[in-house]
C-alpha cells in the first residue's frame, strides 16, 4: 500500500568490525519527498549505517531496497550513480576551483574535446537560481562563507540528480540564520520529491526540519516516529536510555574576589576582532556568545598565542604576560581546548595515555626521563575519573567515539590544572550523554578554581554552566 | 572501532612480523647459497649495513615527525671530505668532532630553513642536497682525499675479539640509545606527538619549532657519522660518496614499521629494516647480478613497503 511511495528501504542491515556488530539488524525506509531525521548518541551506528549505504562499507548482511529493487553498492560512485548522494559534515570541496567546477566535478560537459566551460557556468548557475541560492556560480569557493559551501553541495547533488539526499550535521558550522535559511531550503527540497535523510546531534533541529525520526542506540533501532508525536523528553530517553543529569543547572560556591586573568584591548591583525576586553575571575566560568564568525575562536587564539594580533594584552594575577606562541602559554598555566577536535585537538594516530600526558610530561620527570609509572598512573587516574569507555590506556584514540575523544583532550588539561582554561564549543559533535559528562568535569575544574572562558553556540549550555 | 583496533595490533606487531620475514629470509638464503651460510658472510651483512644503519637512526626521528631529509647522504659526504685531512693532522677524536659538528650544523640549517623559513621540508632538503654535494665538489674538484693513518681502519674494518664489527657496534649502541631517548624524554614524546597531529601538540603547549630543529640536527649528525665511518672504512673521501644514501636509510625505516607521515613507528625496528635491505643486496650480489640492479631494487623496496602499509592499513 505505502510501497509506492517508498523509495528506499533497508532491511536488517547487520554490519561487524572484527566479531562485534557496530549495527545489528537495523531497518530504515524512506519515503518520496520525506524528511526523514536519524539521531541517536556517538557510536550508536548512524555513520556506519550511510556508510554502508553509500557503499563505503561493503561486506554487510542484510538488503537495500532502491526503487523496489534490490541493490548492492561497491563504492560511494555506485552510490550517486543510483541517485543517492551525500553532505559530509566537512565540506568536500575544492576550495580553488569555481563553484560551477566544484559542482560538475567528474561529470564535465565535453565539446570538441575540450571542457565546455561556458555551459557549466552557465547551467551551474541556472540550477542555482532556481533553487533559489544566492551564490554566483563563477565564484571560488574558497571566499564563500560556510552557509554558502553547504548551498554548492546542495546544488551539486541536485544536479547529479539525487533522489536521496543524505545530509550529516548540515549546521554544525552554520549560524543561526543559516540555519534558518537551510531550514527552508530543505522543505523546498522535499517538495520538490527529494527524500532527505537529515544526520544531527541538535534535537532541536530535528523537529523543526523533519516529518519522522529514526533513532538508533548501540546499532540498533530504537524506535520510529512521526516528528510530531516526539517531545524532547522521549527522543532523549530514546537515544541515551536515561534523562539524569541532563538539563542540570550547575550552581557553584565560589566566591568572586580575586581577578585571574585579565585581557585588554584584544584586535586581530587582519580580522575581525576589535577591542574586545575582558576579566575573568579565580573559579568563574565566563560564557562568550556569538554566532559562528564573531571571532569568537579567533579571540580564544590570540589569548594564547596560536593566532597573530594586532594589539591586545594579558595580565595574569596582575602580572603582564607576553604569550608568543602556545608553548609559552602552556607554560604560564594557560591552555585551550579547541573548536576542531580532529585538526586541533587530537594527536591522532596515538594512544589515550599519549594524548592525555603530552601536556604534563614536566610533572613525571625523574632526573630529567619521563618516569612512566607515575605517567601511567595519572593517565588511568584520569582515565577512570572521566568514564572514557575504552579498552585502557594504549587504545588507539582515534577509535573513540567523538565524546569520549573529547573527554581525552579534557583530560590532558584536567591532568595539568590549568589557572585558565578556554573551551572553544567544547561539546561540539558530541552526545547528550557524553555532553553532560563534560559538563560535570567543566563544573568541577571551576570548582577546584581553574577559570574557564566558555565559547558555546548553545544557550541552554551557557545558561546552565557559566556565571556571566 | 573494531577495525582501527585491528590496524593497531597489526602496527604493534609489525616490527616482529619483519623480524620472522628477516629469519625466513636467512633461512632461505643459507639453503639457496652456500657461501651466504659462511658465519663470516653474514658479520660482513651486518658490518656493511652500519653505515646506512647509523643513517636510519637519524632518519627515523626526523620520518617521526612526518618529514624526511633529503640531504643525507651530501651530508654524510661532507662530513668524510672535511673531516678526512683533520683525522690526517689532529687524530681520530677531532676528525669526528668536526665531522659530527657540521653535520649537526648543516641540519641546524635545515631545521631552521624549515621552521622559521617556513619552506616545505621536501624543497630545503632537496637543495641542501645539491648545495652540499656541490660544497664537495668545489673543495675536492673530484680527487679523492686521501691521507688517513691506516690504523683508524679500526673503526670502519676493525673486529672486536676477531669477529665482530666495530662499526656494527656503534650502529647498535647508537640503536639503543635513540630508542630510550625517544622513549623516556620529553624531547622524544613531542617527537612522536608532532608526527601525530603538528597542530594539536602545537597548541597543548608543544614547541613544534624548537623539537624540529632538534630533530634534523640530531638526524644530521647521524647522517654525519655515517660518512665519517665510511671514510675510516675506505681510508679516503671520495666526491660521488654516499649517493642516494637517504634513499637506502628511508626504505630501513619504512620497512621496519616507522609511518611515512610520522607518529608511528619504534627507531629499533629500523635495524631490522636494514639488514632486510642488506640481505636483499647481498643475496643480489652473490646470485652474480650486477650492482646497477642495486638501486632499482631500493627504489622498488621503498614503494612495496609504503604500499603494504597502506593497503594493511585500509583493511
Amino acid at each position: 500500500m505505502v510501497n509506492e511511495k517508498i523509495v528506499l528501504s533497508m532491511d536488517n542491515i547487520t554490519k561487524t568490525f572484527g566479531g562485534v556488530p557496530a549495527i545489528e539488524n537495523v531497518c530504515y525506509q524512506l519515503e518520496k519527498g520525506e524528511v526523514h531525521a536519524l539521531i541517536g548518541a556517538n557510536g550508536a551506528g548512524k555513520s556506519t549505517l550511510m556508510k554502508v549505504m553509500n557503499g563505503i562499507y561493503t561486506g554487510y548482511t542484510g538488503e537495500i531496497i532502491l526503487d523496489g529493487k534490490k541493490v548492492e553498492f561497491h563504492n560511494p560512485i555506485d552510490a550517486q550513480n543510483a541517485g543517492i548522494a551525500m553532505i559530509h559534515q566537512e565540506l568536500d570541496l575544492v576550495p580553488p576551483m569555481t563553484v560551477y567546477s566544484n559542482i560538475y566535478l567528474g561529470r564535465e560537459p565535453v565539446k570538441n574535446c575540450r571542457v565546455d566551460f561556458k555551459k557549466m557556468e552557465k547551467d551551474a548557475q541556472k540550477l542555482l537560481d532556481e533553487l533559489g541560492f544566492k551564490v554566483s556560480s563563477s565564484a571560488i569557493v574558497a571566499d564563500l562563507s560556510p552557509a554558502q559551501q553547504q548551498l554548492v553541495l546542495i546544488a551539486r547533488c541536485v544536479a547529479l540528480d539525487a533522489r536521496v539526499i543524505v545530509m550529516d550535521e548540515p549546521t554544525s558550522s552554520l549560524s543561526f540564520n543559516e540555519t534558518e535559511e537551510l531550514f527552508k531550503i530543505i522543505k523546498d527540497l522535499a517538495n520538490k520529491e527529494k527524500s532527505i535523510i537529515y544526520i544531527s546531534h541538535y534535537l532541536e533541529e530535528v523537529f523543526r526540519v523533519s516529518d519522522r525520526i529514526t533513532v538508533l542506540r548501540n546499532g540498533k533501532n530504537v524506535v520510529t516516529e512521526l516528528t510530531e508525536n516526539c517531545t524532547v523528553e522521549k527522543l532523549v530517553k530514546w537515544m541515551v536510555g536515561d534523562i539524569e543529569s541532563f538539563n542540570k543547572k550547575y550552581i557553584r560556591e565560589n566566591k568572586f574576589d580575586e581577578i585571574c586573568i585579565e585581557a585588554k584591548n584584544f584586535t586581530q591583525l587582519h580580522g575581525c576582532v576589535e577591542d574586545v576586553s575582558f576579566a575573568l575571575h579565580k573559579g568563574e566560568v565566563l560564557g562568550i556568545a556569538g554566532v559562528v564568525g564573531t571571532g569568537r575562536t579567533e579571540l580564544a587564539k590570540m589569548i594564547i598565542g596560536a593566532e597573530k594580533k594586532k594589539s591586545g594584552t594579558i595580565y595574569l594575577n596582575g602580572k603582564k604576560l607576553k604569550l608568543p606562541n602556545p608553548a609559552v602559554a602552556v607554560k604560564n598555566s594557560i591552555a585551550m581546548v579547541p573548536e576542531d577536535r580532529k585538526l586541533e585537538g587530537l594527536i591522532t594516530k596515538r594512544t589515550i595515555a599519549d594524548n592525555i600526558s603530552v601536556s604534563s610530561f614536566g610533572r613525571h620527570l625523574k632526573a630529567g626521563f619521563i618516569d612512566y609509572k607515575l605517567s601511567n598512573e595519572s593517565v588511568d587516574k584520569m582515565i577512570n575519573y572521566m568514564h572514557v569507555l575504552c579498552t585502557g590506556r594504549d587504545h588507539i584514540v582515534t577509535a573513540l567515539s567523538g565524546g569520549n575523544q573529547q573527554k581525552v583532550i579534557m583530560g590532558r588539561w584536567l591532568n595539568v590544572k590549568p589557572k585558565v582554561l578556554i573551551l572553544d564549543q567544547p561539546t561540539r559533535g558530541v552526545d547528550v550523554g557524553a555532553k553532560a559528562e563534560i559538563y560535570e568535569l567543566i563544573n568541577q575544574m571551576a570548582e577546584e578554581g581553574t577559570s574557564i572562558l566558555l565559547i558555546t553556540d548553545e544557550m541552554e549550555e551557557m545558561i546552565n554552566l557559566c556565571d556571566r | 572501532m573494531q577495525k582501527l583496533q585491528f590496524i593497531k595490533i597489526s602496527k604493534k606487531n609489525r616490527a616482529w612480523t619483519m623480524v620472522l620475514v628477516l629469519i625466513g629470509m636467512i633461512v632461505l638464503s643459507a639453503i639457496i647459497s652456500p657461501n651466504f651460510r659462511t658465519p663470516r658472510n653474514l658479520l660482513n651483512i651486518l658490518n656493511q649495513n652500519s653505515i646506512y644503519g647509523i643513517m636510519a637512526l637519524g632518519m627515523g626521528c626526523i620520518m617521526l615527525t612526518g618529514s624526511i631529509d633529503l640531504s643525507a647522504g651530501s651530508i654524510a659526504c661532507l662530513a668524510g671530505v672535511l673531516a678526512a685531512p683533520i683525522f690526517g693532522k689532529y687524530g681520530m677524536a677531532a676528525g669526528f668532532a668536526v665531522g659530527i659538528s657540521l653535520g649537526f650544523v648543516i641540519g641546524l640549517i635545515n631545521g631552521l630553513l624549515i621552521t622559521k623559513g617556513r619552506i616545505a621540508y621536501f624543497v630545503v632538503t632537496l637543495g641542501m642536497m645539491q648545495v652540499a654535494r656541490g660544497i664537495v665538489y668545489v673543495i675536492t674538484n673530484g680527487v679523492p682525499v686521501q691521507g688517513i693513518p691506516t690504523e683508524f681502519k679500526i673503526v670502519g674494518m676493525g673486529k672486536i675479539a676477531g669477529f665482530f664489527p666495530v662499526s656494527a657496534l656503534i650502529w647498535l649502541v647508537l640503536a639503543v640509545v635513540m630508542a630510550l631517548l625517544l622513549k623516556y624524554t620529553r624531547f622524544g614524546q613531542y617527537v612522536y606527538a608532532l608526527g601525530g597531529n603538528e597542530r594539536a601538540a602545537w597548541l597543548s603547549g608543544v614547541d613544534k619549532d624548537l623539537i624540529k630543529i632538534m630533530v634534523y640536527a640530531i638526524g644530521g649528525a647521524f647522517f654525519a657519522l655515517g660518512g665519517l665511518v665510511l671514510t675510516l672504512r675506505v681510508l679516503m673521501a671520495t666526491a660521488d660518496a654516499c649517493q642516494s644514501y637517504e634513499m637506502t636509510a628511508i626504505a630501513s625505516c619504512v620497512i621496519g614499521g616507522i609511518a611515512m607521515d610520522g607518529g608511528q613507528g619504534n627507531i629499533l625496528s629500523s635495524i631490522i629494516g636494514a639488514l632486510i635491505m642488506g640481505l636483499v643486496m647481498n643475496m643480489l650480489q652473490l646470485m652474480g647480478i650486477s650492482s646497477y640492479w642495486q638501486q632499482i631494487f631500493t627504489g622498488a623496496i621503498i614503494i612495496a613497503a609504503v604500499a603494504v602499509d597502506s593497503i594493511s592499513s585500509k583493511k
